[in-house]
């Protein structure tokens, strides 16, 4: 199920705004239902605001948990955020000129691989050993060579590959279909926003 | 072919390459973890070293500028609110001088990166302490930004290195 | 009929709208510069549909075409966003992506096989319903599932660029081949004949391999499942894409001399010396003239050249190999071998990892990686 952008981001920043200012556990607890998709993530999360709140009690600085709410609740949002949010929406919003954006966001998992690949063959062909002999230029370079080239030559390929693809020449058609989907998500997040404001909450 | 279309192209690519790669390398191995040190000067050097070949590889009006706001776009993404203003800040400022020095070059590449650096280094420090109700003075504050001047300028002069090396090998346009 | 003069060969290619046409040629020969030149991202080439010029770029209702990685040509998050996002630009046919993609159709490119990365790619420029369409190598890095479910949906109006001739010659009505300076039509017949393949660096010829006596035991490993490699022997781990072949070699990159698939992402050099640094590599490898040069600039075929004769300088006595021939024209397969058989020589180990068959002529062993079948020569 996607939601529709428009209503969608302004629903994401509220809840974002009531975590940054408030310390109301509201926020972060809104957000984790979304998650039950990610078992294994929210179970990790969940251990460790557990463990943080544990600790941050027995040493008496429990007031600093908001900020433990607060990183968890930003994780969750843009974990959200990729798993929801209908990309081809955000145009309604920025027109064509927002989509060299939208086509860079797909980009994150090639590079996310690309350089731990790299990484994992620099140090088994043994160029992490330039840093144990102090070369650390040398070492920089030779890691980022690999990087830098596969990140130009994406950079062309996309180029042409968006060329051959987005011709139509005028202006992008903007969809702004709002369902009650769409409205329902909107409101959880003034919601959200409402009763972090609350003192009691 | 469109060159506008390129800038911004070029600019989202290599912007989210940026943001992503030092993940990568944090996955991709714990070798060079053997010193605390350089892990975060890695973390710093190689992001901004893609972003200081990004400014060459498109070498147009604009292709700073389009940098740093897509950048920006990709922190307010993940709701890292203080690095949004400064990423901001740090392409606005790049711009300027790029009109005065040129993208490429082993002047402007250098003076180019070490803006941007300082631009994005030194001011995140100071919101991210502000964010944490932390007010940094004034002298950490310019030791700090003599810092990341210096960084970005050694990482200026390994980008214009690596460019100019993929220019005569006909990797980069 | 669309006729094209490249800017840099003797020669014209034309593609009707009711027929699949072949473009090949060894590696380097210019099929890719042909493909972007058509395309409007290269040299200046003369097209005419009929008696009418095409300008450059050509209109791309009219032509349009699929480079070679798919990976770095995706515009959505999935097959659906995508052709969303080009409804929005122009008129597209959601229902045609649909079927080429199936059940697939809403998932995120990223968890895609080989095969349905490169249906994606085909799936999201058909939808535009171009009159012809440029492919450039759609067949490279695939299995033969992954070969079937491109081959499968190849349009009529197609020129299908490649060197994997074994595998498009049923499928072509005609067929031009670039030699030299010059791209010439050639009878589909001709593909069949190995001595044309081998003269024109094609790959679809059929190889002998002589096995030698094994010698004492090098390696002994557990990567899922027992692997032993003797002196001068050669064990091919054998699987479609997805099987467990990288991971195997990954498992064993402390033990062994590992070569991975994408090369550009295993150099860490400047030249082609420093990364092999060992003048008689170079020279067993045919890479004495490109010492000085980049290794990222090479053909495809030299830079899995410049990464075995790095492997061979290393001095490890066993070497493992991940999908070597993947983009190896006829020349470089035959280099391949050569080099295999050199190692065998000096009594190394070799591991491959491969889908392909033409290979396992050179294994004394072959697991099979789906079945854990073994099966010994």
């Amino acid at each position: 199920m996607k939601v529709n952008a428009v209503l969608a981001l302004p629903a994401a920043l509220m809840i974002a705004l009531a975590a940054a200012i408030t310390p109301s556990p509201v926020p972060m607890i809104s957000t984790i239902p979304f998650l039950i998709g990610r078992k294994r993530f929210l179970l990790l999360e969940l251990l460790v605001i557990a463990l943080s709140a544990f600790a941050l009690s027995e040493l008496d600085r429990f007031s600093l948990f908001a900020y433990t709410e607060r990183t968890a609740t930003f994780v969750n949002l843009y974990l959200l955020a990729s798993d929801y949010v209908d990309r081809p929406s955000i145009l309604a919003i920025t027109g064509k000129a927002g989509l060299p954006l939208i086509v860079g966001l797909n980009y994150f998992p090639l590079f996310l691989s690309v350089s731990s690949e790299v990484t994992f063959y620099a140090r088994i062909r043994g160029i992490t050993n330039e840093l144990k002999k102090g070369k650390f230029v040398s070492f920089f370079q030779s890691l980022a060579l690999p990087i830098l080239v596969e990140v130009v030559r994406v950079a062309e390929n996309l180029y042409m590959a968006y060329s051959l693809k987005v011709y139509g020449g005028g202006v992008i058609k903007r969809k702004l279909r709002v369902t009650g989907a769409d409205a329902l998500f909107g409101a959880y997040g003034a919601l959200v926003l409402w009763l972090s404001l609350i003192p009691h909450f | 072919m469109d060159e506008k279309v390129r800038l911004w192209i070029f600019a989202a690519i290599f912007s989210v390459a940026s943001y992503v790669v030092s993940a990568g390398i944090s996955l991709g191995t714990a070798a060079y973890a053997a010193s605390i040190f350089l892990d975060p000067l890695l973390n710093l050097t190689i992001p901004l070293l893609i972003l200081s070949v990004g400014f060459q590889a498109i070498n147009k009006r604009g292709g700073a500028f389009a940098i740093g706001l897509i950048s920006a776009v990709l922190f307010a993404l993940t709701f890292l609110f203080f690095l949004t203003a400064t990423a901001f800040v740090a392409g606005i400022l790049t711009e300027v001088s790029a009109y005065l020095l040129g993208y490429r070059g082993m002047k402007a590449s250098v003076i180019n990166t070490a803006v941007y650096g300082l631009g994005e280094g030194a001011l995140s420090v100071y919101i991210g302490a502000l964010f944490l109700h932390y007010a940094v003075p004034i002298l950490p504050f310019v030791g700090f930004s003599l810092v990341f001047v210096a960084l970005g300028a050694f990482v200026g002069y390994l980008g214009q290195s690596i460019s100019s090396y993929m220019i005569k090998s006909g990797l980069m346009k | 009929m669309v006729v094209i003069n490249p800017s840099f060969l003797k020669g014209e290619i034309s593609v009707s709208p009711e027929e699949i046409v072949g473009l090949l040629g060894r590696s380097g020969s210019g099929k890719t510069s042909i493909i972007k030149e058509i395309l409007g991202f290269g040299g200046i080439c003369q097209m005419r549909e009929g008696r009418m010029g095409i300008g450059l770029p050509p209109p791309r209702d009219l032509i349009s075409g699929v480079l070679q990685d798919p990976n770095s040509q995706v515009l959505g998050d999935s097959c659906e966003d995508e052709i969303e996002l080009l409804s929005m630009d122009h008129r597209v046919d959601a229902a045609m992506a649909e079927r080429l993609m199936g059940k697939f159709f809403r998932k995120n490119f990223f968890q895609l096989s080989d095969g349905y990365k490169k249906r994606y790619a085909l799936a999201t420029v058909m939808a535009s319903k171009p009159r012809y369409l440029f492919l450039d190598e759609p067949l490279a890095n695939l299995d033969a599932r992954g070969v079937a479910q491109i081959l499968s949906i190849i349009p009529k109006g197609s020129l299908v660029a490649e060197h994997r001739v074994r595998e498009i010659r049923d499928v072509v009505d005609r067929v031009y081949v670039i030699s030299g300076k010059s791209v010439a039509e050639a009878d589909v017949d001709r593909l069949y004949d190995e001595s044309f393949l081998r003269a024109n660096g094609l790959r679809g010829f059929s190889v002998q391999f002589e096995r030698g006596s094994l010698g004492k035991l090098l390696l002994d490993a557990d990567v899922g499942f027992k692997l032993e490699v003797r002196e001068g022997e050669v064990v091919g781990l054998y699987g479609n894409n997805g099987s467990g072949k990288t991971t195997a070699i990954k498992k064993l990159s402390r033990k062994v001399y590992p070569v991975f698939q994408n090369p550009d992402l295993q150099f860490f050099k400047r030249t082609v010396y420093e990364e092999v640094l060992d003048e008689n590599a170079l020279r067993a490898f045919g890479l004495a003239d490109k010492a000085e040069a980049s290794p990222f600039a090479l053909s495809f075929g030299e830079k899995m050249r410049v990464l075995m004769a790095a492997a061979f300088s290393s001095g490890k006595k066993v070497l493992a190999f991940d999908e070597p021939t993947t983009g190896m024209d006829g020349d470089a397969f035959l280099s391949f071998l050569n080099a295999v058989k050199s190692m065998k020589e000096q009594g190394r180990g070799i591991v491959i990892a491969t889908h392909d068959e033409d290979l396992i002529a050179l294994c004394d062993e072959v697991i099979n990686l789906e079945s854990r079948e073994r099966l010994r020569y």
